[in-house]
């Protein structure tokens, strides 16, 4: 368990982003937002990122799609995380929060509220749930940046 | 010919008597033998897979340490025992089926390779334009074939509409058109569980040219058949869902499609002879229909499950999962934060949610109380028409379940926040 949080607040946290989850169903009208969806194999959670990327960074995301509370509230506390981040530091960002899913060693500080998912690792049934949005944010990031890649 | 749903009230001696009766069969079932994480194992999803008795399970194994040899290819006295248990299954499924003769058995490997083979096998029936008239309720195996056939052959499928999740006779007669060729159908969906009026429909369509294809992978172990009563071309058949093994299925094939079925698969066993020239000679049914080795094991263990329900009596197990059924149901509206999706009719399974709560956290929650529901589309992905719903929880009972069982889910599922769902992934 994460010494910041104790665990009464960290039930809430979950709470709170699985309601109320954040950039949730934005209004996207830019064509330049890039999509993905991403259904678990495994289970039903079934969602949609949308991330604008411009330059060297996250301008803005959404994501849409239903998903039980680890997936949603999750992916709704990694959406805020990475809005308005470089790319360098979004890889670093999710790197972390990958390691700490696997039950490694991982950068508290740069996760915010993501910790309250630190023992999700233990229950291996739950680990897709918390790596769902993860997995679908890595993707678009690959794909953005082999494409700036080929460009330059 | 709706099958009789009458529960029988819990205080009925009626009631207590086959209470009594398959209580005692629990001892049969390893599985229900066993602790998970301290806990008694609950199993409310037969739908998935069913329990199997230990006669079932050593039927397996004595094959493989008795009679470990290949039928049809062999000539010592175990390969012709083999060849005789095979035709004593066969026998027996087609008793189970209502079916006039044991050739129109044929062994798969699962109700979605029968399924699958049905579509496939019928193919050349059909041209451009034809039309399969199925449901919005029926199980992916059945229809991604159709799917395909659909692209590949121009066929259309149009969906029947459905009265609450029924199937209303006079609205079926009303969607035969001329080009319908096939009528695609459950007998009883894995979702809402209702019994789809099959008797009626096969009888209504006998003389008009028209398929009857019926996948009865979920209703084989809840309701009673007769495939030649009521005028089925072919149907699917699940073992494992049956005490059966799993890798195991049947294909019920009417003698009178035995010369134009396509066979699924072709090879080894199935063929007479072939030649340099492309040409080849296939055997006569069922073994045109069962190209390589079979599953030996599993055939040998499905006869014993089999015997076992037929022992049991198919009408006793109804009567009593009906009962338990009912009285699921009647005390699950009692619960305000419920919502149950099935109460038109009434149906082998229960299909619910818990306000506020993503199925699939309801179904973690239950889990860390030892007790095994369903959670999500159930393979059934157009259900939504039905539903409005996408993800459900699904409860399916079996005779192997109690009184307290439900008792012991019940006192859970009033119980049950999201916080609560939370709070079991955090430490």
């Amino acid at each position: 368990m994460s010494p910041k949080f104790d665990a009464l607040t960290m039930k809430q946290l979950i709470m709170d982003h699985y309601e109320y989850p954040r950039n949730y169903k934005l209004k996207i009208k830019d064509s330049d937002y890039r999509m993905i969806h991403m259904a678990s194999d495994s289970c039903i959670d079934d969602i949609k990122l949308f991330v604008k990327f411009q330059e060297n960074q996250l301008e803005s995301i959404s994501f849409e799609g239903k998903a039980c509370t680890i997936s949603t509230a999750s992916t709704s506390m990694l959406t805020e995380l990475v809005k308005g981040k470089s790319l360098e530091e979004i890889n670093t960002i999710l790197q972390n929060y990958e390691q700490m899913i696997a039950l490694e060693a991982y950068d508290e500080q740069l996760l915010g509220e993501a910790v309250v998912f630190a023992g999700v690792g233990k229950q291996a049934n739950r680990i897709n749930c918390a790596l769902l949005g993860m997995k679908a944010l890595k993707q678009l990031l690959k794909d953005y940046e082999k494409e700036r890649n080929a460009h330059v | 010919m709706k099958t009789d749903f009458s529960p029988l009230p819990l205080e009925s001696p009626a009631f207590k008597e086959l209470e009594q009766k398959f209580k005692a069969c629990r001892k049969d079932f390893p599985m229900l033998q066993q602790k998970i994480e301290g806990q008694n194992f609950i199993y409310f999803d037969t739908a998935a897979t069913s329990l199997k008795p230990q006669k079932v399970i050593d039927a397996c194994t004595h094959y493989y340490t008795h009679l470990g040899l290949n039928a049809h290819r062999g000539d010592f006295s175990i390969n012709h025992r083999l060849e005789q248990e095979m035709q004593s299954c066969r026998e027996l499924a087609k008793n189970f089926l209502g079916a006039k003769h044991s050739e129109e058995i044929i062994f798969t490997s699962g109700a979605t390779a029968s399924l699958n083979a049905m579509a496939y096998g019928f193919q050349d029936y059909l041209k451009s334009g034809d039309i399969v008239l199925t449901t919005h309720l029926e199980h992916a195996s059945a229809l991604l074939p159709w799917f395909d056939l659909a692209k590949k052959k121009g066929i259309i499928i149009k969906y029947l509409p459905l009265e609450k999740g029924l199937v209303e006779l006079e609205t079926f007669k009303k969607q035969i058109e001329p080009n319908v060729k096939v009528v695609l159908m459950t007998h009883m969906s894995n979702t809402l569980g209702y019994e789809n009026p099959i008797f009626e429909i096969g009888n209504f369509l006998k003389d008009k040219n028209i398929l009857f294809l019926v996948d009865a992978a979920q209703s084989a172990a809840h309701l009673p058949l007769n495939v030649e009563n009521a005028c089925i071309d072919a149907l699917a058949i699940s073992c494992h869902k049956i005490l059966g093994p799993t890798g195991l299925g049947l294909l019920y094939l009417h003698q009178k499609h035995h010369s134009t079925f396509k066979p699924l698969f072709l090879g080894g066993g199935s063929n007479a002879r072939f030649s340099e020239d492309g040409s080849y000679q296939l055997k006569y049914a069922p073994t045109k229909f069962e190209s390589g080795t079979q599953h030996l094991a599993g055939i040998l263990a499905f006869k014993e499950a089999l015997l076992y329900l037929q022992a049991c009596d198919l009408k006793a197990i109804h009567s009593y999962e009906q009962s338990l059924m009912h009285y699921l149901k009647t005390e699950l509206q009692k619960i305000e934060h419920i919502e149950v999706y099935n109460l038109e009719a009434p149906s082998s399974t229960v299909l619910f949610n818990c306000k506020g709560i993503f199925a699939q956290d309801a179904a973690h929650y239950f889990a860390s109380k030892g007790i095994a529901i369903r959670s999500g589309h159930h393979c059934a992905k157009l259900s939504h028409h039905v539903l409005q719903q996408d993800e459900t929880l699904r409860i399916t009972l079996s005779f192997y379940n109690t009184l307290e069982e439900l008792n012991q889910f019940l006192y859970h599922i009033k119980q049950i926040t999201l916080e609560a769902c939370i709070a079991l992934y955090l430490e």
